[in-house]
């Protein structure tokens, strides 16, 4: 056996080099440090971040020479349970990227920054933020981050397949019908093209089904959080949208988007229209080019979508908070906010320098997403989030493929959001 | 040491020196063996009798966690799921492997080669054979589905079909333990002695016998040593069911494993209390059955 015994040593010497191989990712870039130093950390993404923080970082310390910062960016899906530890254990970055889904969580812990006082103290003005992102970034009415990016939607259209058809580009006036009526002209099941992708797969459903269900007049909770927003004929009728759109083969199949992400099949050319945020505008203008069109979202018996957007907090453990604090006023002020819309990054949070981000590509009508904003509300959310969101999306794709009626649907996922909130509220 | 006891008989021989030098190049390895296995395994037997959500203090609840288990639909689910996967992914890498060994040791051409080849998937990362199996199963653009619709065959949907799902991961996992099993079989195959087929050439064996009564009695230490890793393996899949179904709860749903479960319950949800009691759960089950192989084995393993 002693072959075997050798065998071991190098089979474990091995998969010791595969570990240590993929152990060594996530970026930080460190310099000397002079006097402090301040750590930020964001999800990793492809919006030029690491191009954004430089420059702030330069302006920033035109004034602050003494303080140094250094940046660390985690895979998205690591991000929040390694944010959850080191913040709790203490310790963690002083600065850090939020999203809407996770920020309650932390800042009901008592592990963000209340920024009431700095803000006030720095007379920081939070009306240049829609009203939609100041609610979801609100703890008990304080502020416990400063909104950096935004996310409006909007629908993404392509040319190329609109003028095969011979139907007209979609504009403000599009309502539900007309999806339905001419998305079924510009599918072609054959070819695998579709008139309308909805991405009913991916769990935040902030392209998906939320935005169908506002527009239908419903909500995903209550304004309180305790209660299911399921089970009102509103949800029913957006879930029946859907099971109808995809019967038709106006959506592809539920099966087809669990393969191929619902993204890649528009910017591949498969689909004639897609509903989607303004970070994919970079992404389709080089996938799809000239054939690219944008216009605002269809309605139904009320226009608009949840917005969802990003935020930057500081860490209630950092000992440098006023400083940190210094630093997100200019990662959310003017000069870094156009910078980024300049390179066309995302959409900025500042709602000021958003023409900037706009003619990042003068050959879109961007100002589709601006227009679009003054009829969101925030994107839902609570404490268990993420594990009722995982029930909406569980329910809704086997519900649309195996025909389910919409409404038991609906009162299937009423029931057991209901659940998890009431053991949230206990 | 003072100079003077070098002249009389050290009270450190070179036996002790030997000794202490074990326990000291030892102690690393054991040092974090026990921060990182020993101490967080024994923690989570009393995190199980807890509610904890990782970040506040534990707040204790005697049994709840496991009363709660015993009328968890979604666990008892994941219970069977992992049931099945074992049940179809042990015997199948223990057999193809026993097999492949077999025709390994018959002394052709290029074995090493092809020891090398069957063994590339094992230090291949499961992630990455998670990730390529995805494009090797997709229904349109995939390879597998390219060949079958070449030979006029029916064309699954290997990745969305929710009865075929775990049969899909079943045939990764067996692609990517099956090489490991394979070289510590074929060890074994190498180490039975020639002289014991001479003789049953003499006595008139044909091949299935000779497999039958001197090949498999031989090798069964070998294969008792296989399938009792192999179980242990399975009982904690975790990894595939990640890449390639992770995203998409409606099918986890016919997929979830324990191992999973403990995840997304521990990690996604924050229920660290309920998780842990589901990997005590585990571990009995594990328990068990690697009791009941130990007790059984002196039914069927021969040792020379």
């Amino acid at each position: 056996m002693k072959k075997v015994k050798i065998f071991f040593i190098f089979s474990i010497f091995l998969s010791l080099l595969a570990m240590a191989a993929c152990g060594s990712d996530g970026s930080s870039s460190d310099t000397e440090a002079e006097d402090i130093t301040l750590e930020l950390a964001y999800w990793t993404q492809d919006t030029g971040m690491e191009e954004i923080l430089e420059h702030a970082i330069e302006i920033y310390n035109d004034d602050h020479e003494h303080v140094e910062i250094t940046f660390t960016s985690v895979p998205f899906d690591n991000y929040w349970t390694r944010m959850q530890t080191s913040l709790s254990g203490g310790q963690g970055p002083d600065i850090l990227l939020m999203d809407g889904r996770n920020y309650l969580q932390l800042a009901s812990l008592g592990l963000l920054e209340n920024l009431n006082s700095y803000i006030e103290d720095s007379d920081l003005d939070m009306s240049v933020y829609p009203d939609g992102m100041n609610n979801l970034y609100k703890y008990e009415e304080e502020h416990y981050a400063i909104p950096f990016v935004m996310g409006p939607m909007a629908l993404y259209y392509n040319k190329e397949i609109f003028d095969e058809a011979g139907v007209d580009y979609p504009d403000e006036s599009w309502t539900w019908e007309d999806v339905e009526e001419y998305g079924g002209q510009l599918a072609d099941n054959e070819d695998g093209t579709y008139g309308f992708i909805v991405d009913t797969t991916t769990f935040t459903q902030q392209a998906g089904l939320f935005p169908l269900v506002h527009q239908a007049g419903g909500s995903i909770i209550s304004d309180d959080k305790t209660e299911s927003g399921f089970g009102t004929p509103e949800t029913t009728e957006a879930i029946q949208f859907l099971q109808t759109l995809t019967e038709e083969g106006i959506s592809p199949p539920v099966s087809t988007l669990q393969e191929t992400q619902a993204k890649q099949m528009f910017g591949s050319e498969r689909g004639a229209m897609y509903t989607s945020g303004s970070y994919d505008v970079s992404f389709f203008s080089e996938s799809l080019g000239d054939k690219l069109g944008v216009s605002v979202l269809p309605q139904h018996k009320q226009k608009g979508y949840p917005i969802h957007g990003s935020a930057f907090s500081v860490n209630a453990n950092s000992e440098y908070k006023e400083e940190a604090f210094e630093f997100i006023k200019v990662l959310t002020g003017d000069d870094t906010q156009e910078f980024l819309g300049e390179i066309g990054s995302n959409f900025p949070a500042h709602m000021e320098v958003v023409e900037v981000w706009e003619q990042s590509h003068p050959e879109l009508e961007l100002s589709a997403f601006r227009e679009g904003l003054d009829d969101t509300v925030p994107y839902p959310s609570s404490l268990t989030i993420s594990e009722w969101q995982e029930v909406v999306t569980s329910e809704l794709t086997s519900g649309i493929s195996n025909n389910t009626p919409a409404e038991e649907v609906s009162q299937t996922i009423e029931e057991q959001m209901n659940e998890i909130l009431e053991e949230e509220n206990r | 040491m003072k100079d003077g006891s070098q002249q009389r008989t050290p009270i450190i021989t070179d036996k002790h020196k030997e000794v202490i030098w074990a326990y000291v190049l030892t102690l690393p390895a054991f040092l974090i063996l026990l921060m990182f296995h020993i101490g967080p395994a024994l923690s989570s037997f009393w995190y199980s009798l807890t509610k904890w959500n990782g970040l506040t203090a534990p707040e204790f609840v005697g049994f709840a966690n496991f009363m709660a288990l015993m009328k968890d639909g979604e666990f008892l689910h994941s219970v069977w799921n992992t049931i099945l996967f074992v049940l179809g992914a042990v015997p199948l890498q223990v057999i193809l492997a026993t097999i492949f060994a077999v025709l390994l040791n018959m002394g052709l051409k290029g074995t090493g080669f092809y020891r090398t080849i069957y063994f590339l998937p094992v230090v291949t990362m499961l992630i990455a054979v998670g990730s390529i199996f995805r494009w090797l199963y997709n229904s349109e653009y995939g390879l597998i589905n390219y060949l079958l619709g070449l030979l006029h065959l029916p064309q699954p949907q290997w990745l969305t079909d929710p009865g075929l799902l775990l049969f899909s991961i079943i045939i990764a996992e067996v692609w990517h333990r099956m090489g490991y099993n394979l070289v510590i079989l074929l060890a074994g195959l190498q180490s039975i002695p020639r002289s014991l087929y001479e003789a049953a050439d003499i006595d008139g064996a044909s091949i299935i016998q000779k497999f039958f009564n001197v090949t498999l009695p031989l090798l069964s230490p070998s294969l008792f040593f296989v399938i009792v890793i192999s179980l242990i393996n399975s009982f904690q899949v975790f990894d595939l069911i990640f890449v390639m179904v992770g995203e998409h709860p409606s099918l986890l749903n016919e997929t979830q494993s324990i191992v999973y479960k403990i995840y997304e319950e521990g990690f996604k949800f924050y229920n660290m209390g309920y998780a842990a009691a589901q990997s005590v759960v585990l571990f009995l089950m594990i328990f068990g059955v690697t009791l009941l192989q130990l007790y059984y084995q002196k039914k069927w393993v021969h040792y020379q």
